[in-house]
């Protein structure tokens, strides 16, 4: 009950008064951060950066966030500025994947590795098809592209927001949008989905 | 343009069937934690570091006797010890006079020691006499009994 409780109060607590409490050394308080955007964090991370070493960019994330969080200037922005960083993360791995140029690779392996494992259980077949398209339509994708439609179509993060998080004009993420979008729709119909 | 619709249907589509996330391994956020606790520690060595070294150097500028006069010092201690090397290695030449005085006197005061030498075994033998065993006759025999 007490735990209830708790959690309760935890839950009505903004990022802001969370952030307050960190910058006095409260753990704790990051922890809640942590519980409260681990799986938006990792959600993305995963999207833009595949399955390899999502644990390590996750830990990654949240130590720029626990270094960071003295200079951040405006902690109402809290949730925008952890998507910056994550964004950021995510760029400098893509950019270590593309030196080792075996990310798609690696990526295609895993994703066929996945496929052989489950394709036993045949109800959930042309879920993991439909599944398997997504991700080859996110990867032919550029990574500027990639970002914007996993930021707003898969975060629902606002245009206006994504344009804050980029650094970027809120025209170009419209832009963008727009041309991943068509992108992505232009390949499944391509593979066999009609029902766009 | 694309019809809203479409583009509903589509992102819909994406959110469905996007890929499932792998789960974090159990013990993730401990881990996380730990390297927190240890960037702290580092850091706080850092800081600990920086002040011992701002210490230093504001005592440096207070008592900047040794690192200033260090160098200067050097060079005048070796200039000093070339200086004496110098005059070991290579003793003042005589000048010719001087060396002609020299000769002089060493040879008159051999020679005077020559001189006194003879005279006193002319005419002072007193200081030998006494090895030589004179028995007054007035003096006791010694007797074999």
């Amino acid at each position: 009950m007490l735990g209830v409780s708790a959690n309760v109060l935890i839950d009505n607590c903004s990022d802001s008064d969370l952030v307050a409490e960190c910058l006095k050394g409260d753990r704790t308080s990051f922890r809640h951060l942590y519980q409260r955007y681990q799986h938006k964090v990792r959600s993305t991370l995963y999207q833009l950066c595949g399955p390899s070493l999502l644990d390590d960019l996750m830990q990654e994330v949240f130590l720029r966030v626990w270094k960071g969080l003295p200079k951040l200037k405006h902690q109402d922005n809290f949730s925008t500025w952890l998507y910056r960083i994550t964004w950021n993360v995510a760029s400098d791995q893509r950019q270590a994947f593309a030196k080792q140029h075996s990310f798609d690779a690696k990526l295609k392996s895993q994703a066929q590795i996945n496929l052989v494992v489950v394709k036993e259980h045949t109800s959930e077949l042309m879920q993991l098809h439909y599944q398997d398209l997504v991700q080859r339509g996110l990867e032919q994708l550029s990574f500027e592209h990639r970002s914007v439609l996993v930021l707003h179509d898969l975060e629902d993060i606002p245009q206006k927001e994504v344009a804050q998080i980029l650094g970027l004009p809120a025209g170009t993420v419209k832009s963008r949008v727009f041309y991943a979008r068509n992108a992505v729709r232009q390949f499944l119909q391509k593979e066999g989905v009609s029902e766009l | 343009m694309n019809n809203p619709s479409s583009d509903e249907k589509l992102v819909n589509f994406l959110k469905q069937n996007c890929p499932n996330c792998p789960e974090a391994t159990p013990d993730l956020e401990l881990k996380l934690l730990a390297t927190i606790e240890r960037h702290e520690q580092t850091e706080n060595q850092q800081i600990y570091r920086k002040k011992i070294g701002s210490i230093v150097s504001k005592n440096r500028s207070i008592f900047p006797g040794l690192s200033q006069w260090s160098f200067p010092g050097a060079i005048a201690g070796m200039l000093i010890l070339f200086g004496s090397g110098y005059r070991l290695l290579f003793p003042a030449q005589f000048h010719p006079d001087e060396g002609a005085h020299l000769e002089a006197f060493l040879v008159n005061n051999w020679e005077d020691v020559l001189h006194d030498s003879r005279a006193e075994n002319m005419s002072d033998s007193s200081q030998i006499d006494w090895l030589n065993f004179q028995i007054p006759a007035d003096s006791e025999q010694p007797t074999n009994n």
